[in-house]
């Protein structure tokens, strides 16, 4: 009933075949990619090798988004959104970095799940940083946007019944409306 | 051969099981937590099956250890068997993990994934009769690996944060394009090796591949695991 699916080898050519690769993945571990990846660099193997610039770079780069991006005028708005029961609405604000916002929202007869999340721009398709994530029947703030992209909150409402947004912003950003 | 029966006794049970479960638990999923976000609300089968076309082609660790699974099948039928095998596998927990949000941490997955091609690799040179006397059931450990290897997409599919309503079409998608992607990939598997075959060169350097395909997997579950102890 067995069939060969394996080329059984001797013991001998097994450890050195098995040993060999321990070796090797541990030599290539140590001196290759951790220094590349995560910046361990045991031996000095990275620096050597140039390889600890990735990790330099990539701690460097993340924070720093250069604003020489024009910022809008600044408006000031004032909507209400209804969101039916059991359902969740989007409502997003274009925002360039450091350029602020003032925000208030209020719900009466109810509260509502939120979620004031950014999408940076360029970014992948569902990627977002979220900056409050919460449960309220209102809330108001000042925002700083910390990079360029769609910034807003989601809103779900729980409740059984429906719930009417009074939402009043004032500030630097463009509105991209509801979702 | 009642073996073969028995097989397929137990795949037409799992079907029945994947099958199954979404229409038993199905509706709390929409409810569920992570559904705030609505980036995509739609219905996008064809960007689905795209991303998890490519994220099998350019997966590395799945293809190598498909490499290693069928390194030393010679009949199209074993391929076909550890194939579907290891397909049932990922099929299984990437629904269900998505499904029931089951997040289990990446880099531990991927350390599994890598320790699956350092076993493969091993079972390859016979590595387990060996030193133990006696091999575990290939078959079975595909499928348990190949379970892993669903963990695995899974996870980086959550990364996408679907949204509740689509969301089962949409994983359907996104399987279908990991089965379209591993087709494809086994196809150029499949070809290289038959090619190799014919050469005396690919029985010589055998125990050197499969030494180099546990190397492989040893530098991954390093790598995850270091990442893991980090993070």
């Amino acid at each position: 009933m067995t069939q060969t699916t394996q080329n059984i080898v001797p013991l001998k050519t097994l450890v050195r075949a098995s040993l060999s690769a321990v070796v090797v993945a541990t030599i290539l571990l140590v001196t290759v990619i951790l220094p590349a990846e995560y910046n361990i660099d045991l031996l000095g193997s990275g620096k050597a090798l140039g390889l600890d610039k990735f990790a330099a770079t990539a701690a460097e780069d993340t924070p720093v988004q250069s604003s020489n991006v024009q910022k809008a005028p600044t408006r000031e708005d004032e909507v209400t959104i209804n969101i039916p029961a059991g359902k969740g609405l989007e409502y997003k604000l274009h925002m360039v970095p450091d350029s602020q916002m003032k925000y208030e929202w209020s719900v009466t007869g109810g509260e509502l799940f939120f979620d004031f999340h950014g999408e940076p721009k360029g970014a992948p398709a569902g990627y977002y940083e979220s900056f409050t994530l919460s449960t309220a029947s209102s809330a108001s703030g000042l925002f700083y946007a910390p990079f360029e992209g769609s910034h807003g909150w989601y809103w779900k409402n729980n409740g059984s019944k429906p719930l009417k947004i009074n939402l009043k912003t004032s500030g630097s950003y463009e509105v991209i409306g509801l979702k | 051969m009642h073996d073969r029966k028995s097989w397929i006794t137990l795949l037409a049970g799992l079907l029945l099981v994947i099958g199954l479960a979404p229409v038993a638990y199905g509706h709390g999923v929409d409810e569920n937590t992570r559904q705030f976000l609505l980036a995509n609300q739609s219905l996008e089968i064809i960007a689905f099956i795209y991303i998890g076309a490519k994220h099998m082609i350019t997966g590395y660790d799945h293809l190598l250890f498909l490499v290693a699974v069928i390194f030393f099948l010679y009949r199209s039928k074993d391929v076909l068997i550890y194939v579907s095998l290891f397909t049932l596998g990922h099929s299984i927990t990437l629904m269900t993990g998505v499904l029931y949000h089951i997040a289990v941490d990446p880099y531990l997955v991927d350390a599994v994934i890598g320790l699956s091609i350092v076993y493969k690799g091993f079972d390859n040179l016979g590595g387990f009769q060996r030193l133990f006397g006696h091999q575990p059931n290939p078959r079975a450990m595909v499928l348990v690996f190949g379970l892993f290897h669903g963990f695995g997409l899974a996870t980086k599919l959550q990364d996408f944060s679907l949204d509740g309503t689509n969301l089962f079409g949409n994983l359907v998608a996104f399987n279908i394009g990991v089965e379209l992607g591993q087709v494809t990939a086994l196809l150029f598997i499949l070809l290289f090796i038959a090619l190799w075959r014919r050469h005396n060169s690919f029985l010589k350097f055998s125990t050197v591949t499969n030494s180099a395909l546990m190397t492989g997997g040893l530098m991954l579950t390093g790598f995850q695991l270091t990442g893991y102890f980090l993070a």
